[in-house]
């Protein structure tokens, strides 16, 4: 990937997750300039990110008091879904009748 | 003595569900009796519906598909369940669980004190269910985390006291549809304090005193419980 688009993948992070953008800023404020923050993080860094801004927007999404009820999932919890182990714990007890 | 099981599984695509469904296929074959289940069918969530509804058939489970009923909640499905049971048994022992936890996310603290609570629960009212002590007739329900305070559960449901977390095992013969009215979604969890004396109760594992809380992490650390209890 070259340099340009890299920091423009970069400038749209840092807009869209204020974790990042902290980051980012207190590299820069170290004395380094835009173009060495550019270079210092990476794509992984932005991944991560991403999924801790994830989390977090979930965990909002969850919130309720103790002995509270959902009628349904308010968002999707992809990262620990269920829906494959049990498709395969059917799949064994299919096998062992 | 017959060993019948009522459980609960709303269908949410949450480790919660998992974790009990687990659970009763491991110890599927305590339940010598009757097994009844009642499942919700979340419409955003039918894949975990039909997987959970295909493994407790496998099981062995009459499954009936209800509507959810916040207000009422566990004693809701109960209701629906207990009739069937009764029409075909009076006595042995009866075993109660359902999903667990599944309310909260699994990375929020009261989401990870629910999952090792769920934990302790499955703990004492399953793999250690051999040493409940069902032969004595002193006692009468059997549970885990039993607290025994007036003020836990609103609208005075539990007078005496009851198993937080609502997993359980009661002697069959003391419970009819006459004496079962659910008017709270907190009545199931307050059943066994309704129906027997403290005298009559026999607690696996930790009890609730008084300033505790199984929602909080804390409370398990004091206890030196972590995740992964129930294997």
């Amino acid at each position: 990937m070259d340099f340009l688009t890299k920091s423009m993948i970069l400038e749209a992070a840092r807009k869209q997750y204020l974790t990042f953008d902290n980051e980012f800023r207190e590299y820069l404020a170290q004395g380094n300039s835009f173009n060495g923050a550019y270079h210092h993080f990476t794509l992984e860094d932005v991944e991560q990110h991403k999924a801790q801004s994830e989390l977090q927007t979930q965990l909002e999404s969850w919130k309720t008091i103790p002995g509270g009820v959902k009628n349904s999932s308010p968002v999707r919890l992809t990262a620990y879904s269920i829906s494959k182990i049990l498709e395969d714990i059917d799949g064994q007890l299919s096998k062992s009748s | 003595m017959l060993k019948h099981c009522i459980c609960h599984i709303h269908c949410l695509d949450h480790p919660g569900v998992l974790k009990v469904i687990k659970a009763l296929v491991k110890y599927n074959a305590i339940f010598t009796g009757k097994k009844i289940a009642t499942v919700t069918r979340v419409t955003t969530e039918l894949d975990i519906y039909e997987r959970v509804s295909s493994i407790l058939n496998k099981l062995g489970y009459e499954v009936i598909t209800v509507d959810n009923n916040p207000l009422r909640e566990t004693g809701h499905f109960f209701e629906q369940s207990l009739p069937k049971l009764l029409k075909e048994h009076q006595s042995g022992m009866l075993y109660y669980c359902h999903s667990k936890g599944i309310t909260y996310h699994p990375e929020s603290d009261n989401g990870k004190a629910s999952s090792i609570w769920t934990d302790v629960l499955l703990h004492y009212t399953l793999t250690q269910h051999a040493k409940l002590p069902f032969t004595n007739k002193k006692y009468s329900v059997y549970g885990s985390c039993l607290i025994d305070r007036k003020d836990y559960l609103p609208e005075n449901i539990g007078e005496r006291f009851s198993y937080a977390g609502t997993f359980f095992w009661l002697r069959l013969e003391k419970l009819t549809e006459k004496t079962f009215k659910p008017h709270s979604k907190f009545y199931l969890e307050g059943l066994p304090g309704l129906i027997c004396d403290l005298s009559e109760s026999f607690n696996a594992g930790p009890k609730i005193e008084e300033g505790e809380s199984p929602y909080d992490l804390s409370f398990w650390d004091s206890k030196g419980i972590t995740d992964g209890f129930f294997n």
